[in-house]
């Protein structure tokens, strides 16, 4: 099936987003796991293998609008060197992504293709559920203080 | 925060070379070695920004790039 104009380029854009998440959640998964932070690590490496199922289904469909999946590009990946940092840069990251889906879906509305526009705002519902709880960890960190909060990141759930 | 992966540099550390005078984008390169096969060149690319990172400026500037650059091609090994 053809895809109507500018599609095929949003579906790379979001999928260039998705992408960088599956590698930024990937390795502070991995980071917290090093600093003894077991509850952290299983969080981050859900959130990079939910990241890899959006990758999945964008790519799917690329190709079935018959395009190419643009599997290169990647945004900058964004690493902290503390807890705290990593969250600040994760809902740097989700801001990002939640802004590009935004437009993507105002785009494929008025190219009218609906089944795209779908699939982008299922995908802006979860990107925004996890802004929500970006959010959260920051003002927990800010109420009770960053040591009562990685405290409680130390086992897993 | 790493502004850069491909050699692990991180913000302070840039900073504390601006903080030093080091903030010419060549000297940057060159002490930060950038100028390494290991890069993925963007900072090359955009020198600028991790000038302004060594001025002080707010990492993130560097990091909210919309895009990755096509990698750098050097003409002379064309």
């Amino acid at each position: 099936m053809q895809a109507k104009p500018g599609v095929i380029d949003r579906l790379n854009a979001i999928l260039t987003v998705e992408l960088t998440a599956i590698n930024q959640y990937f390795v502070q998964a991995e980071i917290c796991r090093n600093w003894g932070f077991e509850r952290l690590y299983h969080r981050f490496h859900e959130s990079s293998l939910a990241e890899m199922q959006d990758s999945q289904q964008l790519i799917a469909h690329i190709l079935h609008l018959e395009g190419i999946p643009n599997m290169q590009r990647l945004n900058r990946v964004m690493v902290g060197e503390s807890v705290a940092e990593c969250l600040q840069l994760d809902l740097e990251l989700e801001r990002g992504a939640v802004e590009t889906l935004r437009e993507a879906i105002t785009h494929c509305r008025s190219v009218e293709d609906y089944t795209t526009r779908r699939m982008f705002e299922e995908m802006i519902a979860s990107e925004e559920t996890h802004v929500d709880w970006l959010e959260s960890q920051l003002e927990t960190i800010r109420q009770v203080g960053i040591e009562n909060y990685l405290a409680q990141q130390i086992h897993k759930d | 925060m790493y502004v850069c992966l491909c050699q692990a540099i991180t913000d302070a550390r840039v900073r504390q070379l601006g903080q030093a005078g080091v903030t010419e984008p060549a000297a940057l390169i060159e002490t930060l070695g950038l100028d390494d096969e290991r890069c993925c060149g963007y900072c090359r690319l955009h020198i600028e920004r991790l000038v302004a990172v060594a001025k002080g400026g707010d990492p993130l500037i560097y990091a909210r790039s919309p895009l990755n650059p096509e990698p750098a091609v050097d003409e002379s090994t064309r």
